[in-house]
């Protein structure tokens, strides 16, 4: 999908269910991966993702098209709501417990386990993103979009709403104090 | 610091999806999509209502405070140069020193330019010459506060107002005469038997300051405080202008001689 039908799919997507709906199956995968990234935990990024899209529901009436992807407003978005989530732990999150299952043959449960299991063998990736999340939000932001979701400098600027220059800075020092969270380890 | 870039490029990213997390979320988002455009049709109308509301506050604030009031000025300076008896105090020299529009009334205050105000020893002047009195003289000055209907478009009232002159101190008289003792433009031109026969303050500038539904006539605090002081010698009679704050004379002139 191109810019400019991505551009028609937002149009429609203010009248239209079925053009929401594509939308978010297009950026589901790629934003509730961001949102892993930044929380290494699955039951936290279900919500966290949950919130992210019901949001872009209730605000894409607002959204104004400035020839760039949705996917970087849904970022943002994502970004507001994982900080919301680390300001207030006790943030209430809408759960989807009580949305009746559709007919399926998988069991969540066991879904969720083996997911589960597969998080646990990136013991690279879990060891690194703990050491990241001790980290200012500003700093876990700019880290976790430039080496994990390979956002390039002007992306990031764009996402957090940001100059080119101070997302440079930003990463810099965000690097520094997280090589001084290893030695402190260490 | 490489080393730690290296490790967070090549770290081995989770692509974990959870198929009936997306699967519920998709269902949970479009059985919301109905009930969220009505909130969006209702928040379009709110917004686009909020946006004209401010755009007519801003008109109504802009007209109020700057339109308005300059039309109201002009319409009440056009009125009142319109009537007859503040076109004679205008033509004897007066000029509208000051406007205020309170309701629908525009009081307007007349009052000597302030140039001539510094030639106020004219009164002086004749006082001097034994012409007329000082009182008489100010009734001349065309100083007088009209009032004005806005909405009939007439000056209704026309008030005439003797400045008050605030005598000299002590103080300031012998301050004067020390000025005036010590200048070479005196010493040069008066004769030293000439005598001081009076010392004037002219009338201070006025301006008007609402009081309420109307306004109170009153003297501006001056900059600088200036007198004329009138010498005589035999029938000749001369005039300096003193400034007082800076401590100087200003101009000194002969005002002729007293006819007998």
């Amino acid at each position: 999908m191109d810019l400019n039908e991505e551009k028609e799919l937002v149009k429609r997507a203010k009248k239209d269910p079925e053009a929401f709906a594509k939308l978010y199956d297009k950026y589901y995968s790629q934003i509730f991966g961001y949102i892993l990234k930044r929380v290494a935990n699955l039951d936290i990024a279900q919500d966290v993702c949950s919130e992210t899209f019901l949001k872009a529901l209730k605000n894409i009436w607002k959204f104004r098209w400035k020839n760039i992807s949705l996917s970087f407003w849904l970022y943002r978005i994502a970004n507001n709501e994982i900080a919301n989530f680390f300001r207030k732990r006790k943030h209430k999150l809408v759960s989807l417990e009580k949305i009746p299952e559709p007919i399926d043959d998988s069991n969540p449960k066991i879904e969720l386990i083996e997911a589960e299991d597969r998080l646990k063998m990136h013991r690279d990736f879990l060891e690194i993103q703990e050491k990241i999340s001790e980290l200012e939000i500003k700093y876990q932001e700019v880290i976790t979009l430039r080496f994990f979701e390979k956002k390039q400098i002007k992306e990031i600027a764009e996402i957090l709403g940001k100059k080119d220059g101070t997302i440079k800075s930003l990463l810099h020092r965000g690097i520094e104090k997280l090589k001084n969270k290893f030695f402190e380890t260490k | 610091m490489e080393d730690l870039i290296e490790k967070l490029e090549k770290t081995s990213l989770p692509e974990i999806e959870i198929s009936s997390h997306k699967r519920k979320l998709r269902q949970v988002l479009l059985n919301q999509y109905q009930k969220e455009k009505k909130n969006w049709l209702f928040f379009s109308i709110f917004q686009k209502f909020a946006f004209a509301s401010l755009g007519l506050i801003l008109i109504f604030f802009l007209f109020n405070n700057l339109i308005y009031p300059n039309y109201s000025l002009a319409k009440a300076k056009e009125i009142a140069l319109k009537d007859p008896q503040i076109k004679e105090m205008i033509e004897k020299g007066g000029v509208i020193k000051d406007i205020e529009i309170i309701r629908n009334r525009a009081f307007v205050l007349i009052q000597p330019a302030k140039g001539e105000i510094a030639e106020m020893p004219q009164i002086a002047e004749k006082k001097a010459l034994g012409i007329e009195e000082n009182e008489e003289k100010r009734e001349e000055t065309p100083v007088a506060l009209a009032e004005i209907n806005m909405k009939e478009e007439k000056v209704e009232k026309i008030e005439k107002i003797v400045p008050p002159v605030i005598p000299f101190t002590e103080g300031e008289k012998e301050k004067i005469q020390e000025i005036t003792q010590n200048s070479p433009e005196i010493q040069e031109v008066i004769p030293e038997e000439a005598e001081v026969l009076e010392i004037i303050s002219p009338p201070p500038q006025l301006e008007l300051i609402r009081k309420g539904n109307s306004v109170e006539v009153l003297p501006k605090p001056e900059a600088e405080k200036k007198a004329s002081i009138i010498y005589q010698s035999g029938k000749n009679q001369w005039e300096g202008k003193v400034n007082l704050s800076e401590g100087k004379v200003e101009e000194v002139k002969f005002l002729g001689e007293i006819e007998e």
